[in-house]
């Protein structure tokens, strides 16, 4: 179905909106920062509107896909489009980003005004930047969303990726930030090559880009299982392995917590880490008719879905429990996409977008509280911020999956629609959830508040096992190509330095004591609406009447009966692990923590050292990319300029030596003569002997 | 307008410029300095109107044709024309040629001489792109050559600190003989095409003549031995592995702006040279050497990435990344021996990718040579935290980084997307390698970024300042041109497009 023309206009607008707010604010508003957020805010309002229209008039009848598609590059006889597509899961999709983006954004300014006071060298400008990243991320999000094929996904998934970059590393200053924006770019972009070949890979066999084609195409479904599309549908995957942090590139998703928290809710929780997942819902009839590329994806999601939970389990920082649950809640619904539960895949994602959002934000509000990531410097938060751990308990009972709360319904459906090994493992990883999402909870917020002098030495910190320490940037190694200026010498030469010159460690110098306190209601507002939407959303996805089923249709999707035993199972395994946590954290977490740690012995070590992945992809990476750099570099200076240089030297010898022969002296040059002379008769008349014998044919004594 | 010689305009007027420049004396410096901006701009002020009318009305076919009989003996014309393949080229000409000028006020010495060279050099770039007659463009092409080693030698600077030194008079040197040797190639190839085409024609004419030429079918093993010439002296020019090692000499020790001219406009030469003389005149030598070209490419773009990553002065970086890209225009052409639909497709993306390479290398060396003549150090191990004293240039530096790493948006992505899309049919494997190509570029570029502009702010910086108005200018146009056309690539293939096609169908 073809949109009509008024519904291009309405539906353009929606990401046109973020567009146009981040080209006022670079143009003109950039020196004032509050106009900067009012008009970025007034425009994912704007946005918002059009996507709750756009949703509701999808709300009743059949859910009919209708695109547009433009030409971006048209050559005459072949073009690249670029389009828009609706369909129920793209609207339901929009209104999501759009409602998120606009409490995150709301959050954000109050949250960054603080967070710029910490800094001596921002000002204003700072707003500014910020929330023109936001509005280029709303922008690029909404187009990622309403893609009508691969080309334009890959478009906008780059866009996603870069505005990622420009978040993470927002505070540039820090050596810890650009590292981690570095290493969430170059990761993605590494799974992006391979997405970038499935697509060609695919769209060149099919003779098309576009989504619909593509899944219609499924029906030949002889040529879906065998050979070069599953391999295609593979490495697609790859792109989502990258983007939504599947294992094995789960690595850059707990660094890129260095960017401020808003954008650690909105882009590495909310949305852009789901591209991935959405990605595999827009193509589900490829996954689910190619059984190899479906198996692939059920069990890379189940994999990340358990490791990813027992790293949450051993974290200090209260930002990277939670980065490791997302990972781990990616996994499940990734795991349910690829065994064929389409359902209960989206709806979790959805479920998850909000209460992951009020996880985040409401770390947020706890780390400006107490200028403080580090949940042994907290505790007893309950009683300082009433506001923010009622909206926090929410999302925590949420996550762990207990009835009501949205994230059980979720979770429930996954685990239903799932079968055999892959079920094992997500009841194993939700057991594992329930389990950290109490520690956390416990540590936080229960208790004694502790503050950074009462914190416990022996736990508190980000420092893992010694037993190897973090990898460094490979290219510091092999190239030793350090900056002259860092931050470790800023520490020993600080005295009389310019705040700029300390990166970090200008921050110190601002914060002093600190008693914790409840945050502006311009935080806690947005986080007891989210709350609410925690509590309550489950309700349109329950088993025996669910909505969301019928608004979000799939007719790949196999039918599933409603099991009730699987329900009592999966409430009981969500008891369990909150059960096992209060074991340990509900009195005493400080001596729990001590006790788990005894008892997980080597493999908590294993833990903290994140399985070793991180230094396997530094050593593949030096030993690899860097290691071809220092190869490609010698051979370049030696061998191939040498033999350049060799030519240019020889040139200039021979030039040397045959100016010897310009000596002025008569003789020699009568012996060259003479000699030249010879050389060209005897030459010529190996050659040629007719002419030496016969040198004039028409004289006497010549040839006739 | 159509009346007015505008061509001949356009390409002389900067050589107009040298002549008064000379003429003035030497303590005018003012008037030197707005002399060399004010006709080095003038192409660019031709070049949009004529750029404008081209994409209302595109069509196959030279415009602004100016023919005139120079040399009767040897039929050598005067003979100037512009089709859809040069209009870019000439447009992306006129930009470098302006950025560049504007950039050339930071030079502080001699100015008399130098302005009066590099517009000696932009009349031969121009030249190259303008003429239609093969005789006029090795003189267009010596033209901008010659100046160039004096530029270098003269107004260059030394590199020192990490890895091998380099000194400028020995990198003008080997500059010079790279450009003589490409040339002198070209030369042969010409003469040959000149005398052979001349048996095969109907009145047994010579002929310079581009246009003349392709209407002569020339035996195929002949232009299996010319395409092969000219693919090699044209691929020096371009950067072709492993003749390459005059750029990152070259470029590192030029002046800025002679950098921008090298980069974005002289390395262009080559590729429009393949298109213009190899697929044109001897379109049934592409099959017979392309498949062997591409796998050229594919070493081009890995190799050129691989040493970029090694590299701590961002002059001889950036010049890498420039072997790297050029890599992607050679793949695009070698598109052309697929089916017609994925031939087009690479063909656009390699005219695309010249283009944009020529845009985003003058940016990333316009902010290079700016940063460096506020803080007098290319090591990017000596700056460090410059985005806290310079932030127009590190937003700059950054949308520049972007562009050449293929950000969507801008011109890189549609280009190097065009070139995967044409070459992949025929060549997924050469592809994919390719296409692994740009995690290396993003890794030094990021790199530099962060090495350079992120971080704590080098104490040996803490007095520096951020580019001058009038110094932001330049750089606006050269980022605004890559995001325009980048966000709308029509703005290019539509003009590109019927002409390519004619192209296609030959081939």
């Amino acid at each position: 179905m073809e949109l009509t023309g008024q519904q291009v206009t309405e539906v353009g607008l929606i990401p046109l909106f973020p567009l146009l707010a981040f080209v006022l604010i670079t143009l003109v508003t950039l020196r004032w920062g509050r106009l900067s957020a009012a008009l970025s805010i007034l425009a994912i309002f704007s946005s918002l509107v059009l996507s709750t229209r756009l949703f509701l008039s999808r709300l009743h009848g059949p859910d009919q896909v209708a695109q547009a598609d433009f030409s971006w590059i048209d050559l005459g006889w072949a073009s690249v489009e670029m389009g828009l597509l609706v369909d129920n899961l793209s609207a339901t999709m929009l209104i999501m980003v759009c409602f998120i983006a606009l409490l995150i954004q709301i959050y954000s300014f109050s949250y960054m005004e603080t967070e710029i006071h910490h800094f001596p060298t921002q000002g204003s400008a700072s707003l500014s930047r910020f929330y023109a990243y936001m509005s280029l991320f709303a922008f690029s999000m909404l187009g990622l969303i309403l893609s009508t094929n691969l080309l334009q996904i890959y478009v906008f998934w780059e866009l996603v990726g870069v505005c990622s970059f420009l978040l993470v590393g927002f505070w540039y200053f820090k050596t810890s930030a650009t590292q981690a924006s570095k290493k969430a770019f170059v990761v993605t972009k590494f799974a992006d090559l391979f997405f970038l070949m499935g697509i060609l890979m695919l769209g060149t066999k099919l003779d098309t880009f576009n989504f619909v084609a593509i899944n219609s195409s499924v029906s030949l479904s002889a040529v879906w299982q065998q050979g070069y599309l599953p391999l295609a549908a593979v490495l697609i995957f790859c792109g989502a392995i990258g983007k939504s942090a599947q294992f094995p590139l789960q690595i850059w998703l707990p660094d890129a917590m260095e960017g401020p928290t808003p954008v650690s809710a909105l882009i590495h929780a909310a949305t852009m880490v789901a591209a991935g997942v959405y990605l595999v819902a827009r193509m589900f009839p490829v996954f689910d008719v190619a059984i190899l590329a479906g198996g692939t994806v059920a069990a890379i999601g189940a994999l990340t879905a358990l490791l990813a939970a027992t790293l949450a389990c051993v974290q200090n920082d209260v930002k990277r429990v939670l980065a490791y649950s997302t990972i781990s809640q990616l996994g499940f619904m990734m795991a349910a996409l690829g065994s064929g539960a389409y359902t209960a895949g989206t709806f979790h994602l959805i479920t998850h977008a909000f209460f992951k959002a009020l996880l985040f934000l409401g770390s947020g509000a706890v780390i400006v509280a107490c200028h403080n990531q580090d949940m042994w410097t907290m505790g007893g938060l309950r009683k300082k911020l009433p506001m923010t751990s009622l909206a926090f308990a929410a999302g925590c009972l949420a996550l762990a999956g207990i009835p009501p709360f949205a994230g059980f319904w979720s979770k429930d459906e996954i685990l239903a629609g799932t079968h055999g090994p892959v079920l094992l493992v997500l009841v194993v990883a939700a057991f594992l959830t329930a389990f950290y999402v109490t520690r956390m909870f416990c540590i936080t917020f229960l208790g004694e508040f502790r503050g950074p002098e009462h914190a416990p030495a022996d736990l508190a910190g980000e420092v893992p096992p010694a037993n190897l320490t973090p990898p460094v940037d490979p290219s510091w190694e092999v190239f030793t190509f350090k900056p002259d200026w860092t931050e470790e010498r800023a520490v020993v030469a600080g005295e009389g330095l310019p705040p700029a010159c300390l990166g970090a460690h200008m921050e110190l110098q601002a914060a002093g004591h600190h008693e914790p306190h409840e945050v502006s209601p311009i935080m806690y507002v947005p986080l007891l609406i989210l709350s609410l939407f925690a509590t309550f959303l489950g309700f349109a996805g329950m088993p025996w009447d669910n909505q969301f089923h019928h608004l979000i249709n799939n007719p790949h999707e196999p039918e599933h009966v409603f099991q009730a035993a699987m329900m009592i199972f999966s409430v009981l395994v969500a008891l369990a692990g909150v059960a096992a946590a209060w074991s340990y954290f509900g009195r005493d977490p400080v001596a729990g923590e001590r006790r788990l740690r005894a008892q997980l012995g080597r493999i908590w070590v294993l833990w903290q050292q994140k399985y070793y992945m991180d230094h396997l992809w530094a050593w593949l990476l030096s030993g690899t990319m860097y290691l071809g750099a220092r190869v490609a570099a010698w051979v370049d200076d030696n061998i191939v300029d040498l033999a350049v240089n060799t030519v240019g030297q020889l040139t200039v010898w021979a030039g040397n030596e045959l100016r010897k022969e310009q000596s002025g002296r008569i003789q020699q040059y009568l012996l060259l003569i003479v000699l030249a002379t010879l050389v060209l008769i005897v030459g010529l008349g190996l050659v040629e002997p007719e002419f030496v014998l016969h040198p004039f044919p028409g004289l006497p004594g010549g040839k006739p | 307008m159509s009346d007015w010689p505008v061509l001949s305009l356009m390409v002389w007027a900067p050589l107009l410029g040298a002549i008064l420049i000379l003429a003035s004396p030497a303590s005018w410096v003012k008037g030197i300095q707005r002399l060399g901006v004010l006709f080095a701009s003038l192409p660019l002020l031709l070049a949009l109107p004529m750029y404008a009318s081209f994409w209302q009305a595109p069509a196959t076919g030279y415009r602004w044709v100016e023919d005139v009989l120079w040399f009767a003996p040897l039929s050598i014309h005067y003979k100037l024309g512009v089709d859809g393949l040069s209009m870019p080229m000439l447009l992306l000409s006129g930009i470098v040629c302006c950025t560049a000028a504007f950039i050339s006020l930071q030079i502080d010495f001699r100015r008399r001489e130098y302005f009066a060279l590099t517009l000696t050099a932009m009349t031969g770039v121009l030249g190259v792109f303008a003429t239609t007659d093969l005789f006029f463009m090795i003189l267009f092409y010596e033209l901008a050559s010659i100046p160039m080693f004096f530029l270098v030698g003269i107004w260059g600077s030394d590199k020192s600190g990490d890895g091998k030194p380099i000194h400028r008079r020995q990198a003008a040197m080997k500059l010079l003989v790279y450009l003589q040797l490409g040339g002198g190639l070209v030369l042969i190839g010409i003469l040959g095409l000149y005398f052979l085409s001349s048996q095969f024609s109907p009145n047994q004419a010579f002929s310079f003549d581009l246009e003349v030429l392709r209407q002569i079918p020339l035996p195929v093993e002949a232009q299996k031995i010319l395409f092969l010439i000219f693919f090699i002296g044209f691929g020096i020019e371009a950067g072709l592995v492993p003749f390459h090692t005059w750029l990152p000499e070259g470029h590192s020790s030029a002046p800025t702006a002679l950098s921008m001219l090298l980069a974005g406009v002289l390395l262009k030469m080559g590729g429009y040279g393949i298109v213009r003389l190899g697929f044109d005149l001897c379109p049934e030598a592409v099959a017979e050497w392309m498949p062997f070209f591409a796998a050229i490419a594919v070493v081009n773009v890995l190799y050129g990435g691989l040493c970029a990553l090694r590299q701590t002065d961002i002059k001889v970086m950036i010049a890498y990344s420039s072997v790297s890209h050029m890599g992607m225009v050679f793949l695009g052409l070698a598109a052309m021996t697929g089916e017609s639909r994925s031939a087009l497709f690479g063909l656009t993306g390699a005219v695309f990718q010249m283009f944009s390479h020529g845009i985003i290398t003058a940016l990333l060396f316009a902010l290079a040579g700016t940063v460096y003549h506020i803080t007098h150090s290319r090591n990017l191990r000596q700056w460090g935290g410059l985005a806290a004293r310079m932030p127009f240039l590190a937003t700059l530096f950054a949308v520049g980084a972007m562009g050449s790493l293929g950000l969507p948006g801008m011109t890189g992505f549609a280009a190097e997307l065009m070139v995967f899309l044409g070459s992949w049919p025929a060549r997924p494997g050469l592809t994919a390698l390719a296409i692994c190509g740009l995690v290396i570029t993003t890794t030094y570029l990021i790199r530099s970024l962060g090495y350079g502009f992120f971080g704590p702010l080098n104490p040996r910086l803490v007095g520096v300042r951020d580019a001058l108005w009038w110094e932001r200018l330049p750089f606006l146009l050269l980022a605004l041109t890559t995001l325009a056309f980048g966000f709308y690539p029509v703005l290019l293939t539509a003009v590109t497009s019927p002409t390519l096609q004619e192209l296609v169908n030959r081939v």
